[in-house]
């Protein structure tokens, strides 16, 4: 059977497509961006969740002697205290490594008076009061820092919110754009196709039966459009992804991935651009047909 | 069936085209709508199936004041209402079997009955080789009769006709008139408004004449219903 309404040649069904498209494109980077960002941040939790850094300053900062043996020190106590499954003192190599990405290849990097830095693994589910170990390392090791990461972390978290919540006022921006640009459209077409609306209604149709018909023309030239946008997306995230990875060797990141409900997520945009579409249709028509008799 | 009082008929903040008009509808009664162009005979027609609301007075339908009719209630009150516009209305891109199908469909009747429903009807005014032809590829007579048949295939209770026999031969028009008073028979109100002078003479039902934006009644000469009638 045929659509009682001729809207597939309507101008807006060109244009709703590339409309929905564009919009899916930019919604699902948004959130596939926030999602990688969340992911990055859970990675970085989970590295150093059980772990503790005991930092052993250098130089005339201290003014206490040298600090290979305040390290060894601090060490010997960290052995003894209870909850505290290992503790090994980071190589020297390991320490320009880990800087030489911020200073550049080549840089005089073994001359810097880098700290000491001593990795603590806590023993599973051990509870070590921190400020008392700190206290004591602190009385061991002079200028001895016991940093959980509890600081750092707690930043991590909040940047991470903010990226979440500014990419879910994107996403809705993106989604009432939609709305607006699908409510257009159907406007238009009621106004294309007013005389046959009016034959509908005279013959005793009902709003939800004449509105039914724009929304499914929507939905589907939203869900069309949504899949190409969000193929798009994909083909762009794929290589920024790689890209990443490309660099991932001289930056201290974790690998940055979407794990199935997140790909579940950014792939049902386009549904959610199509139920938006539908949405707004419906309430569109529902609203200017309340205005005729 | 139905009933004016004193109602008057203006488009937008224009002047009112039709004043004070006051009469009734029998169920079951036939009338010509005559008048010359410009009389306010499409106006009068428009009020009959809800296209347009009175300026004054008031309207009853089926024993429902119109204007206090929700506007959910509608749609099923025009199902009860079969129109014959003068320009057709058809939908272009609607086959003639779809076109005449469309009272049906939105009134939720199942596809099976529809497709019986609507082929049998079609083949009745004459269009069996025509039930998939769109309404641009057919002749104006063609395209009447299709609008006429979806009219009429809800079995309204009040058939409302715009000119109807105004783009058709004698022949074929005395065929629809035959139609028209076949419906009339079955308990269908029947309103043509027509300028066709001889067709209403040959008919000789009751007029409703409308003249200076005024309606007159004129009695026909025969009833045209086996029941009894009475008109304001």
């Amino acid at each position: 059977m045929a659509s009682d309404l001729p809207l597939a040649g309507d101008p807006s069904a060109r244009f709703l497509p590339w409309a929905a498209g564009a919009m899916v494109f930019l919604a699902a980077l948004v959130l596939a961006g926030a999602l990688l960002a969340e992911s990055v941040a859970t990675r970085w939790q989970s590295d150093l969740s059980g772990t503790l850094t005991v930092e052993i300053p250098v130089g005339s900062a201290t003014g206490d002697g040298d600090a290979e043996a305040r390290a060894a020190e601090a060490l010997a106590l960290l052995r003894r205290s209870p909850g505290i499954a290992d503790a090994v003192l980071v190589p020297r190599a390991r320490l320009e490594r880990l800087v030489e990405p911020w200073l550049g290849i080549g840089a005089h990097v073994a001359e810097l008076p880098l700290p000491l830095l001593i990795e603590v693994r806590l023993a599973r589910d051990a509870a070590v009061d921190l400020a008392e170990l700190g206290t004591r390392l602190a009385e061991a090791a002079t200028g001895a820092k016991l940093d959980d990461h509890a600081l750092w972390l707690a930043g991590v978290a909040s940047a991470v919110q903010a990226v979440e919540a500014v990419a879910l006022a994107v996403v809705a921006l993106i989604a009432g754009l939609a709305a607006v640009a699908v409510g257009f459209a159907v406007r238009t077409g009621l106004a294309i196709h007013r005389d046959v609306v009016e034959v509908l209604h005279l013959i005793g149709a009902r709003d939800s039966y004449i509105a039914r018909q724009f929304a499914r023309h929507a939905f589907l030239a939203a869900l069309k459009g949504g899949v190409i946008g969000l193929s798009a997306a994909i083909g762009l995230l794929a290589l920024l992804l790689h890209g990443h990875e490309a660099i991932g060797g001289t930056l201290p990141l974790p690998a940055a991935h979407l794990g199935p409900i997140a790909l579940g997520a950014v792939a049902s945009v386009p549904v959610a651009a199509a139920v938006v579409a539908l949405l707004a249709a419906l309430a569109t028509v529902h609203g200017q047909l309340k205005r005729m008799m | 069936m139905v009933r004016f009082e004193d109602v008057a008929a203006r488009y937008g903040h224009g002047p009112e085209v039709l004043s004070g008009l006051s009469f009734e509808l029998a169920p079951g009664s036939f009338h010509f709508l005559t008048g010359s162009s410009g009389a306010g005979k499409s106006t009068l027609l428009r009020l009959l199936y809800l296209a347009l609301r009175p300026a004054r007075g008031s309207i009853h339908l089926f024993d429902r004041d119109v204007a206090a009719i929700p506007r959910g209630d509608l749609p099923a009150l025009r199902r009860r209402i079969g129109v014959v516009f003068q320009d057709f209305r058809l939908i272009d891109h609607l086959s003639a079997l779809d076109n005449v199908a469309l009272p049906l469909r939105v009134a939720g009747a199942r596809e099976g009955q529809i497709r019986d429903h609507v082929a049998e009807l079609l083949a009745w005014v004459g269009l069996a080789d025509h039930i998939r032809d769109l309404p641009p590829t057919l002749s104006g007579g063609q395209q009447q009769r299709i609008a006429i048949a979806r009219a009429v295939i809800g079995r309204p209770s009040l058939l409302l006709a715009d000119e109807p026999t105004g783009n058709v031969d004698d022949k074929i028009a005395v065929r629809l008139m035959y139609l028209f008073e076949e419906l009339n028979r079955m308990g269908t109100t029947v309103v043509i408004a027509t300028h066709n002078d001889a067709l209403v003479a040959r008919f000789a039902h009751p007029q409703l004449h409308l003249e200076g934006g005024r309606l007159y009644h004129v009695p026909g000469r025969r009833p045209a219903a086996p029941r009894s009638r009475r008109h304001g």
